[in-house]
């Protein structure tokens, strides 16, 4: 098992490295100086010039990516043209943001998507499965944004139940423990700005877990309806056995593998999905990070966050992977 | 697996709960449920987030926003004018033609740090600037050297005779003084995220992408008797739809740049003051006046008439806007409203096609950034165009491959559309960066490639004429000149939509200046 971790760790350097160069020469062959954005319009061509010198705009590709990836091996990203802050500390105050959105967004997906689509499976072909086929086919085809700004209306406005921007009211300070507001306040002790960011999370969540929930509702079923109909199952009952002991001990474990598959998929799912949730509700996470870093064509931010998200999925598939053996023991790696 | 299944029923029953309890605890922070109004913040919305509070690199409107509150500049303008007002400087004087320029400063005023401001300071600010070589820096580019004569007299000379520089001193980018003991202290990178300067406010958190929060400075120099805010937050919000329900909740109180696109649904709500202000802009169509028929001016004031002005301010800015009556923005000094207009007339401009020697037309090309309004206005002219036997291709690209293709006259397109918003109150920054011929290019902003001997002398002698009338009778003399030999067809003046919560009073609105959160209230 370690021999295979340490072999798909090892793989993932040649994946992050092509990664690193795509995005390397993608930003820099497309047109428009950097240099010129800062200084702005009337900048002198001297003044243009100095400041694409101080940059290093000026050396050859392969001189900036070789300095680049020098500096990335010493853990250090750089620093944002736009912040003039480290990355680092850039994307460490917005990561966990978007880490939090995700956790809980994937929770609710999780957690609803395989009740429905086992509840849809045991009563298949009943109004309850008709039901929730239905509602599935709602899901998937809802777009966040709209989703997201009908919850607003409903929730945020019309029946003022939760807020609808930002992670946590405005002038509340917490201690940098984790960076998610919810955990660092329950770390803190302090419960009111716990429920507060907890209540911040309900919107966004619903809405990045909308879709998931539908489409992993939709795979559970199609998993479940295939492994209730086995032999073995109907062995169990013929013994006496209970149906909801058939159902979520016996069949639900052995159909746990594309159940699993999809919930891995659905992480990066929400990750992509996170970048809209975050700009209809306003929370400073990666997703809004990047796109300010695009627009404003901040090359070492842009990486900086392309790494990290070419990181995550290395390292969720790489978890999906292994959960398959402990859920399977006849699946062995070497 | 029974086990799992009653832990999935547990978390989803807890989820529920949790969920109700939640939305009962009710919604608002305590510093909006005080009753007494000095406790209370400003919620200040921005479209986009904050890049910088340093001034020598602040230079979009949040981070203005920011610096503005945080610091103190030598001069300000009157109310909603462009007229110039004491700043940190209570008197100014030009000599030796507009190249010496001597400033009396307010006594005993302090940075937030407690150091006092004085000359020092000023010339600290400015040379910081000059060497950070950031954004707003070209600005002050233009100063030779500065003297400090006595702790409250500070002398600039210029390398050059330069009457515009007064007005780009009566705004926040780079000329805003930060304190000297703050920099020697903290150096200059503490203040991407730090303020100290001797402003109403001070930012005391930001969190990217999300808010600055910013708390009174003890040290303010006008004190804090009466009603005044606590805190000043900035609330960064992205999309139009959050920003409007924001507003029509109580989320936020403000947005002096509410997004053109969604006024009109927050006209007569209740609760919500919707004010339509005249803008320091002006939309227009660059013709290329080096190459191709557009080098021909019968061509070019025959395009002039080709335009359906009005369908473009009616139909496509929702009325958000005015026709525009050559260069200059009409809130702008040196403004001339008895100039001519062009207009939509295709009989006229196929007159003057003939004329030209295109008496069937020709084909151009015209270039347009991903902006979904400017590329309605070049798809209208388009089928106008059509009309008169002109063939007009359109090729639409992001702004910096755009600026790339039409900065350089080999690959320059027969037209292109853009917009130009003032950085200072003076007709010099909309008109020598555009049109005088030294400007062609990558040097200025002259993509038009227009060249005029004659507006070239009159924009000269304009930087170096000390009195304010003259100046605005040769700008005048310009912008008849400019009309008459169309290098460019002025589309429209696009106007600036503030949306304010009815209980916010103390707003004036200023082209150029952020909100001045220090003579608000709210009940």
């Amino acid at each position: 098992m370690l021999n295979y971790v340490a072999h798909r760790l090892l793989w993932a350097v040649p994946v992050l490295l092509g990664v690193l160069i795509a995005v390397f020469i993608g930003l820099h062959v497309v047109p428009g100086n950097v240099a010129q954005s800062i200084a702005g319009a009337h900048a002198t061509a001297a003044q243009i010039k100095l400041l694409t010198r101080q940059l290093g705009l000026d050396k050859p590709l392969w001189v900036q990516f070789w300095a680049y990836l020098v500096q990335i091996l010493q853990g250090n990203l750089g620093v944002s043209l736009q912040y003039h802050n480290q990355v680092t500390q850039d994307i460490g105050q917005a990561f966990p943001i978007t880490l939090q959105l995700t956790i809980a967004a994937f929770i609710v997906a999780g957690v609803v998507g395989v009740l429905a689509g086992v509840l849809a499976a045991a009563f298949r072909n009943t109004w309850l499965d008709s039901v929730i086929m239905v509602l599935v086919l709602v899901g998937i085809s809802m777009p966040i944004f709209w989703t997201g700004i009908m919850l607003i209306l409903a929730l945020g406005v019309d029946i003022p139940l939760f807020p609808f921007s930002s992670v946590i009211t405005a002038g509340t300070v917490l201690p940098h423990i984790t960076g998610m507001p919810v955990v660092d306040a329950i770390l803190s002790g302090n419960w009111g700005a716990a429920a507060d960011a907890l209540r911040h999370l309900v919107l966004p969540a619903i809405t990045l877990a909308t879709y998931p929930v539908a489409f992993i509702t939709r795979m559970t079923r199609g998993a479940m309806v295939e492994v209730l109909s086995q032999d073995y199952l109907r062995t169990a009952r013929a013994k006496g056995v209970r149906e909801a002991t058939v159902v979520w001990k016996h069949a639900l474990r052995n159909a746990s593998l594309p159940i699993v598959t999809v919930l891995g998929l659905q992480v990066g799912a929400l990750l992509s999905g996170a970048v809209l949730t975050e700009t209809i509700f306003a929370i400073p996470g990666i997703g809004r990070l990047m796109i300010q870093a695009i627009l404003f064509r901040d090359y070492p931010l842009v990486q900086g966050v392309v790494i990290l998200a070419a990181s995550l999925f290395v390292l969720i598939n790489l978890i999906v992977d292994l959960v398959y053996a402990r859920l399977d023991p006849r699946i062995r790696y070497s | 697996m029974a086990k799992l299944s009653a832990r999935h029923a547990a978390l989803g029953t807890a989820l529920v709960l949790a969920t109700s309890l939640l939305a009962a605890c009710g919604s608002s922070p305590a510093s909006t449920k005080s009753t007494n109004p000095a406790n209370q913040a400003l919620v200040l919305l921005q479209n986009y987030d904050v890049t910088s509070m340093d001034p020598a690199i602040a230079y979009d409107p949040p981070s203005s926003q920011v610096v503005s509150l945080a610091y103190g500049t030598l001069l300000t303008l009157k109310g909603s004018s462009t007229e110039l007002a004491p700043g940190l400087a209570t008197s100014w004087q030009s000599s030796a033609g507009g190249k010496v320029w001597t400033f009396s400063l307010r006594k005993g005023i302090h940075f937030a740090d407690g150091s006092a401001f004085n000359s020092q300071a000023v010339k600290f600010a400015f040379e910081r600037t000059i060497k950070m070589n950031q954004g707003p820096a070209w600005m002050l580019d233009v100063i030779k050297s500065i003297a400090t004569p006595s702790p409250d007299k500070v002398v600039i000379t210029l390398k050059y005779a330069y009457q515009p520089f007064i007005y780009s001193l009566a705004q926040p980018s780079g000329t805003a003084i930060i304190s000297p003991a703050g920099v020697k202290k903290h150096g200059n990178a503490w203040f991407q995220n730090h303020t100290d300067g001797t402003g109403p406010y001070q930012a005391s958190q930001w969190v990217h992408g999300q808010q600055v929060v910013m708390v009174r400075n003890p040290h303010y120099w006008q004190g804090w008797q009466g009603d005044h805010f606590n805190k000043v937050i900035l609330k960064i919000v992205t999309e139009p739809s959050t920003q409007q329900m924001l507003l029509q909740t109580g989320g936020a109180d403000m947005n002096i740049a509410f997004p053109l696109s969604n006024v009109s649904q927050l006209k007569n709500q209740k609760g919500l003051k919707v004010l339509t202000e005249p803008g320091l802009n002006i939309l227009y169509i660059g013709l290329n006046n080096k190459t191709g028929p557009t080098a021909n001016q019968l061509v070019r004031q025959a395009l002039s008439y080709t335009l359906d002005y009005q369908g473009a301010v009616k139909e496509i800015y929702s009325g958000y806007a005015q026709q525009a009556k050559g260069p200059l923005p009409p809130a702008l000094w040196g403004y001339d409203a008895s100039l001519p207009q062009y207009h939509l007339d295709l009989a006229k401009a196929k007159q003057l096609l003939t004329q030209a020697g295109y008496p069937h037309g020709f084909p151009m090309t015209i270039t347009v950034e991903e902006n979904p309004l400017y590329q309605q206005v070049v798809e209208s002219w388009q089928s106008t165009l059509k009309q008169i036997g002109i063939t007009a291709t359109i090729t639409t690209m992001p702004w910096a491959t755009e600026y790339k293709k039409i900065s350089v006259l080999k690959t320059a397109p027969s037209a292109f559309i853009t917009s130009w918003y003032a950085d200072f109150a003076d007709p010099d920054d909309f008109l020598y960066p555009q049109y005088a011929s030294n400007q062609q290019g990558t040097v200025g902003f002259n993509l038009e490639w227009y060249g005029n001997p004659q507006v070239d002398k009159l924009l000269n002698q304009a930087r170096v004429t000390p009195d304010h009338q003259q100046r605005i009778t040769l700008y005048q003399q310009v912008q008849k000149l400019l009309i008459q030999q169309a290098p460019a067809i002025w589309v429209l003046d696009q106007k600036t939509a503030v949306v304010e919560r009815s209980n916010v009073h103390g707003y004036v609105y200023n082209a150029l200046w952020p909100v001045n959160a220090y003579s608000m209230t709210k009940n």
